[in-house]
């Protein structure tokens, strides 16, 4: 059983992790949020010992993804509010810069793999297995983002450049 | 080292997914990167193509560990304060019964799991259709609502959320027309388009999103822009466009007909020459040279007729005969300025 205390240093590790990643799912930031804490409510009332979950961050993960599907559904139309991102800092090779920029155009659903598979490391088995979908259709969106990525980063005039 | 005969064949992508590459580019892995510093000098043809590999996974890398830096300790603390309070209020369900009830939930789930795989392994979650040079495609969602596709330009859908009740919502890469159908129960259809999402029940308009700028023209009815916090309602005839980068909104009256000419496969030039050959680049996938500072920045305005690029030029031609030479090679068209024989 997790105490209390345990269980905040759980809730303040893993927050921004999965406020990110929710924004993959839903662009309403306020529905993220309340189902995070649902979540940990939940795990707390059911007294679940998150310490000996095998893969915690895992874990966290699949359980967060789930809620979101469900309840996004019933939003319905919230999903329109857009993250309000910009500057990124100046002492960023430009190049960098602008593929940022076009990571952000990306539709969500690439940016969850491109997270999975290139912050989080997890492999197209893993990855395919967490959000329930195939093999083959995992790589697809990724290959698919890298090569919208690939296609513009071309045009970028810094690309051209060298 | 046998494995560098493999490296030398591989592509940006195969790159990123090698674990090797990885760990050096990431992890600064201390054998990796002697590795590819001697891959790199070994072969120098691909020094650029390893650079922009790195650059595509260090910007993936950063893009997230940024948004994640940017969630504040506060903000973390502020969050569990809120879960901290409902703790107090709900007690630790101490019942075997809770157990059964997520028990009956998790096979529930199973169900679902096993439902949904057998829909994705049909690859249907997404569909893509994408228009390549010089090409225009008319498209039929699966609301009715119509689509005219300009070149090189793509759409994607995702068709199992296509249902009654749910918002039609489609990513656009380049630029369309729309002839959205209203539904009965009022549902919306959603343009994403870069940094801007257009929102409408029904109504006819024209979206490009190309590079930085994302450009809306409303033919009919009325539709609302979500710009980062601010909404733009817009009436028949207005013309917005949007940097996201630049955080410029720029919003006047316009002639619907000039931008949405393209449709009926007219191209109508009414810009500098340097913008004329930015816009033809995107439509044909060639690329133009202008040799002349002064030419770049003149004025022209001409309507033609889309289709065989050979002959926009030689119509372009026809309008300064004495003053400019194009030279269409394969991919790339130069223009230059005609030196005068006396």
């Amino acid at each position: 059983m997790t105490n209390k205390v345990r269980f905040e240093k759980i809730y303040l590790d893993y927050y921004p992790m999965l406020l990110v990643y929710g924004k993959t799912i839903t662009k309403d930031i306020p529905l993220i949020e309340d189902t995070i804490q649902e979540l940990f409510l939940s795990f707390w009332q059911k007294e679940e010992d998150l310490d000996a979950k095998e893969s915690l961050e895992n874990y966290l993960i699949v359980s967060l993804r789930n809620n979101l599907i469900r309840k996004r559904k019933k939003t319905d139309f919230r999903e329109l509010n857009f993250d309000v991102k910009d500057e990124i800092g100046l002492e960023q090779d430009p190049r960098a810069l602008k593929i940022q920029d076009l990571i952000k155009q990306l539709p969500n659903h690439q940016k969850e793999i491109l997270f999975l598979r290139f912050y989080k490391n997890k492999s197209y088995s893993e990855i395919s297995e967490t959000l329930d979908i195939s093999y083959q259709v995992a790589r697809n969106f990724s290959h698919r983002a890298i090569k919208f990525i690939k296609k513009n980063m071309k045009k970028l005039p810094s690309v051209l450049m060298f | 080292m046998t494995n560098k005969n493999i490296y030398t064949s591989f592509d940006l992508e195969d790159f990123i997914e090698n674990e090797h590459f990885r760990n050096w580019v990431l992890h600064e892995d201390h054998n990796a990167n002697i590795f590819w510093e001697k891959f790199q000098q070994e072969n120098p043809e691909k020094t650029n193509l390893v650079k922009e590999a790195q650059s595509v996974l260090l910007s993936l890398h950063h893009h997230f560990d940024t948004e994640i830096k940017e969630v504040s300790k506060d903000q973390a603390r502020s969050s569990f304060q809120e879960v901290a309070s409902k703790m107090e209020k709900r007690p630790r369900d101490k019942s075997k019964r809770i157990w059964l009830k997520w028990m009956a939930a998790a096979a529930v789930l199973v169900g679902i799991g096993f439902f949904s795989k057998a829909l994705f392994n049909n690859d249907i979650l997404l569909k893509t259709y994408a228009s390549g040079n010089g090409e225009r495609l008319a498209l039929e969602l699966p609301d009715g609502s119509k689509v005219e596709l300009n070149a090189n330009s793509e759409l994607q859908i995702e068709p199992d959320h296509w249902n009654d009740l749910d918002t039609r919502e489609v990513w656009l890469q380049g630029e369309a027309f729309f002839e959205v159908n209203r539904k009965s129960k009022g549902t919306k259809f959603i343009v994403h388009a870069g940094d801007m999402d257009v929102a409408v029940l029904g109504t006819q308009f024209n979206v490009r999103s190309r590079g930085e700028k994302a450009e809306v023209v409303l033919a009919e009815g009325k539709i609302v822009l979500e710009l980062n916090d601010q909404n733009i309602e817009m009436e028949p005839g207005d013309f917005v466009s949007y940097s996201k980068i630049k955080n410029k909104v720029e919003a006047k009256k316009v002639k619907v007909a000039d931008y949405t000419a393209w449709k009926d496969g007219m191209i109508v030039l009414n810009n500098t020459l340097s913008e004329i050959c930015k816009e033809l680049e995107i439509v044909y996938g060639t690329n133009f040279v202008i040799e002349d500072e002064e030419l770049k920045k003149r004025q022209i305005q001409l309507s033609v007729q889309a289709g065989n690029l050979e002959v926009i030029l030689k119509t372009l031609k026809l309008l300064y005969p004495d003053e400019i030479n194009i030279d269409h090679k394969e991919n790339q068209v130069i223009i230059s300025k005609l030196v005068s024989k006396y």
